[in-house]
């Protein structure tokens, strides 16, 4: 799921580093300092979890955890997603110090799209249809992380057509599991620490303080 | 407002994330041996005329895919081959030269090796003069390139052993990535308390 360095085009490249630095000034502007704990374990998680590589056909997929992450930190998955990101470039390789921006965006934006569409419909539900909410806010911001994915290489060259298809293929059995994922940490959240859900299912943290 | 009492709020919510998140390491760190990281490897040594290596991810998860040869500058392949089931290749009736070994995956990651296939002897450097060899020199330049080859064999597992060290260095990388996220975290939260502390103040 991370784009290397050097294999797409300026005209997709820049709008989207463009995008996502606004969308870490917009994440920063929003957090208070009693919100950082949270943004630092969720940017670990998603540091640890977007490491572990399985297989599936010629390509690699990965966890992204962009639904849960949408969900617990609103815009804040931005700065959460850029530590992460960064680190995973410079210590291991993975993506590009030119693509940050472009993976960042295409990772985080959909997590915090889920974030305006299931925050308000989730804080209402309960049981079975918390369970449900969640599962499909897991795998639909997933499906998006893997759609701008496939959408950025076939946008930059042709030759990538094969590659977006097949990534958007191999996204099928992540979105599953993203699901369940997102299911598991948020009736966990909910169960042990529902504040952790209440703080960021605001549209903004500072709009209602 | 004292300074122990500012901190309160910040350290409750951090023990609460810390527990968090020790209950969640067991989700989080599965084994290295059945996960890998998400970088391409190519490793590729010559033996007489044959170049062989392996191409994998990082934490050796084998790529099967297309592995192409170049020869030095060149910028079109001279044959390409396709890795086996654990990543292994094998370039056969390779000419004595300069070569570069690459394997691009499917979702655009690159790797590559350069190998040199035979001896080059004397005169390998532009410009410099290439002698006619003597007899006690031919059997000398003969006993050159059995010496590359024995080397070449015997550094084969050890290099293989320098690769898998370096995949070793994955885990403390990862150990230490945790840390520098803590720090940068860390700074982050301080200067926004000393922000709100400072808003808080009475002038």
């Amino acid at each position: 799921m991370h784009i290397v360095d050097g294999i797409v085009s300026a005209p997709v490249l820049l709008p989207a580093t463009v995008a996502a630095v606004a969308g870490v000034v917009y994440g920063m502007s929003r957090v208070e300092a009693e919100d950082v704990p949270k943004v630092a374990l969720l940017a670990a998680a998603f540091f640890i979890a977007s490491l572990i590589r399985v297989p599936i056909g010629p390509a690699s997929v990965h966890l992204m955890l962009p639904g849960l992450l949408g969900l617990v930190l609103g815009p804040a998955i931005f700065p959460a997603m850029l530590a992460g990101l960064l680190l995973q470039a410079l210590l291991f390789g993975f993506g590009g110090v030119t693509t940050l921006g472009l993976n960042l965006f295409n990772m985080a934006l959909p997590g915090f799209l889920i974030f305006y569409l299931f925050s308000a419909p989730l804080q209402k539900a309960s049981g079975r249809k918390f369970a449900l909410l969640s599962g499909l806010a897991g795998a639909l911001a997933a499906f998006g992380a893997g759609l701008l994915v496939a959408g950025s290489l076939a946008l930059s060259n042709g030759g990538f057509l094969l590659a977006a298809k097949l990534i958007l293929l191999s996204n099928l059995p992540v979105m599953v599991v993203e699901a369940f994922v997102t299911i598991a940490a948020l009736r966990f959240f909910a169960k042990v620490k529902p504040e952790l859900l209440a703080s960021f299912t605001r549209p903004t943290l500072r709009a209602t303080s | 407002m004292s300074a122990r009492t500012a901190i309160a709020p910040y350290s409750n919510a951090l023990a609460g994330l810390l527990r968090l998140f020790l209950l969640l390491c067991p989700l989080l760190m599965i084994s290295p041996s059945v996960s890998a990281a998400h970088r391409l490897s190519l490793f590729a040594t010559a033996e007489g005329n044959s170049i062989s290596g392996r191409v994998y991810f990082t934490l050796s998860a084998p790529y099967k895919g297309e592995v192409l040869l170049f020869a030095q500058g060149a910028s079109s392949a001279i044959v390409k081959v396709t890795s086996d089931d654990e990543g292994r290749f094998l370039f056969e009736g390779v000419k004595a030269g300069r070569y570069r070994v690459e394997c691009r995956s499917i979702d655009g990651h690159l790797a590559e090796a350069r190998v040199t296939v035979g001896v080059l002897q004397g005169g390998d450097k532009k410009g410099e003069a290439k002698l006619p060899m003597t007899g006690a020199e031919k059997s000398e330049a003969v006993d050159v390139n059995l010496l590359r080859q024995a080397v070449a064999t015997e550094l084969r597992p050890l290099k293989e052993q320098i690769n898998k060290l370096e995949e070793t260095l994955w885990f403390t990388q990862m150990i230490g990535g945790l840390g520098l996220l803590t720090g940068m975290f860390g700074i982050w939260m301080f200067f926004l308390a000393r922000k709100s502390g400072s808003k808080r103040r009475p002038s």
